[in-house]
């Protein structure tokens, strides 16, 4: 077995055994955030103070890796290299070349947000640590930002608002209602008698479209939440039934979850953004 | 569901048929407008942070980076469409130097037997020349030999006839041998 591999897992068991002390044995993770103290009518979560302190960890971290960029990369600022890189080479095809430059921003920060949120349950201390709050009861110090649905609803209340500037902006409301109420069928290719009745399914069908729109925040807002907050009892669970070695395989699954879901936010985002306003120079002529 | 958040934050009240529903997603998760919209404002703020500060300059150095890269090799195609141009340049000029070079040679063969030819034939005819000449100077001295022998001749065939005559030729007589003498040596 390599040193990597051993230093891996003698650090693991540590790391693992510090939410088995401190966990609730037998006690699910609650699905709000609680307060710990409030900021005039605003309440501050133990999700919302771990949100900050990884999102401020997150910049200045970034911030030491690019260092001022060089054109010949340090390794650090080739890490960050490769993320922006392989993030726009994953989404621009998919929200088409005349959106991709102005919507990049969003998708980088959403996915690197999402993706230190998610990791943020791996932290030791994150979930396991209790403090009172200004009420006396025993909380969680640190909840992940992202098992807050309060958190994720926030995300995916921007990717939305951004989405809806884009389509806007980039395609016009004509364009907006057209791809979603609009005849798709090819007058050339059938009878008037099919092709005119089929506005009427079209519209039917738009007003569907329309349904799955409304819905796709609660959908994102939703599954982030889901897939971390169910991430975080899972931790706490096998913590409970064991305090040494066994959440070991769950941290790793963890890890990767919160990866994937952090693309898959992202991705729904792009295709979102790429099923309006991503039509291809070809169908824009057929068009006109 | 945002908007019924804001409803019920701002009048305290949301429609009848959804309020039990929503109350309850709101309790159990513990929805909030504040909540989200500290969230908001978090991710606004990191997001920002990070786009201007840390990822755009990131990648002007990627584009510029690529730009560089791209300028090299268009250049690196230029220099070797260049070198391919000047090493045809080169054939093509060593070509025609070869070429150039063996009609010089040959013309210079060509005017190098023409000479040879012209200086034999010249040669020949000096030598000829001067075989004639040595023969005809060769001719005069023996004719100018033989004058000097017959009149030594005959100046002895006189001496020796006044000696075997004992007595002094006159002039006729002289003369007279003189002319036998010169007569019987033309012959030899």
């Amino acid at each position: 077995m390599s040193r990597a591999k051993i230093l891996t897992l003698l650090l693991s068991l540590p790391i693992t055994g510090l939410p088995a002390f401190a966990a609730e044995t037998g006690h699910g993770l609650s699905p709000k955030a609680e307060a710990l103290f409030h900021v005039g009518p605003l309440p501050i979560t133990n999700s919302i103070l771990t949100s900050w302190i990884v999102a401020a960890l997150l910049v200045i971290a970034v911030r030491l890796f690019v260092g001022r960029p060089q054109l010949v990369p340090t390794r650090g600022q080739a890490v960050v290299e490769n993320l922006l890189h392989g993030m726009r080479d994953l989404t621009a095809p998919i929200v088409g070349n005349k959106v991709a430059k102005y919507a990049f921003p969003l998708l980088i920060t959403l996915f690197t947000f999402i993706l230190i949120q998610n990791w943020s349950g791996l932290v030791p201390g994150v979930g396991t640590i209790f403090v009172k709050n200004s009420e006396g009861e025993m909380v969680e110090l640190a909840r992940p930002g992202n098992a807050d649905l309060n958190g994720t609803a926030a995300l995916a209340i921007c990717a939305i608002t951004c989405w809806f500037y884009f389509i806007m902006r980039y395609a016009g409301p004509r364009a907006v209602l057209k791809d979603i109420f609009g005849n798709k069928a090819q007058k050339s290719e059938m009878p008037a008698a099919v092709y005119y009745p089929l506005f009427l399914v079209f519209f039917v069908i738009g007003i569907i479209e329309l349904v799955s729109i409304v819905f796709r925040p609660i959908s994102l807002s939703f599954r982030l939440f889901g897939n971390v907050f169910g991430g975080e009892n899972l931790l706490h669970a096998m913590s409970a039934i064991s305090r040494w070695g066994l959440p070991v395989p769950f941290y790793f699954l963890e890890f990767i979850i919160g990866f994937v879901q952090a693309l898959v936010f992202t991705l729904l985002v792009s295709v979102y953004i790429g099923l309006i306003c991503n039509h291809g120079d070809g169908e824009h002529h057929d068009a006109h | 569901m945002l908007s019924m958040l804001v409803l019920a934050e701002v009048t305290g009240q949301v429609p009848e048929a959804s309020a039990n529903a929503f109350t309850k997603i709101t309790d159990t998760f513990g929805l909030s407008l504040p909540g989200i919209l500290a969230q908001i404002f978090s991710f606004a703020v990191v997001a920002f942070v990070l786009w201007k500060f840390a990822f755009k300059p990131v990648l002007a150095t990627l584009d510029e980076r690529q730009s560089k890269i791209a300028e090299g090799l268009r250049y690196a195609e230029e220099t070797k469409a260049r070198l391919a141009a000047v090493q045809q340049e080169t054939a093509e000029t060593l070509k025609k130097a070869q070429i150039e070079a063996a009609t010089i040679i040959e013309q210079a063969r060509k005017a190098s037997k023409e000479l040879a030819e012209r200086e034999t034939t010249a040669a020949t005819e000096r030598a000829n020349g001067l075989i004639t000449k040595a023969q005809q100077a060769i001719e005069l001295e023996k004719q100018k030999m033989l004058n000097e022998a017959r009149t030594e001749i005959s100046r002895l065939v006189i001496a020796t006839t006044q000696r075997v005559l004992a007595k002094e030729l006159n002039d006729a007589d002289r003369s007279r041998f003189n002319e036998a003498a010169a007569r019987e040596l033309a012959s030899v």
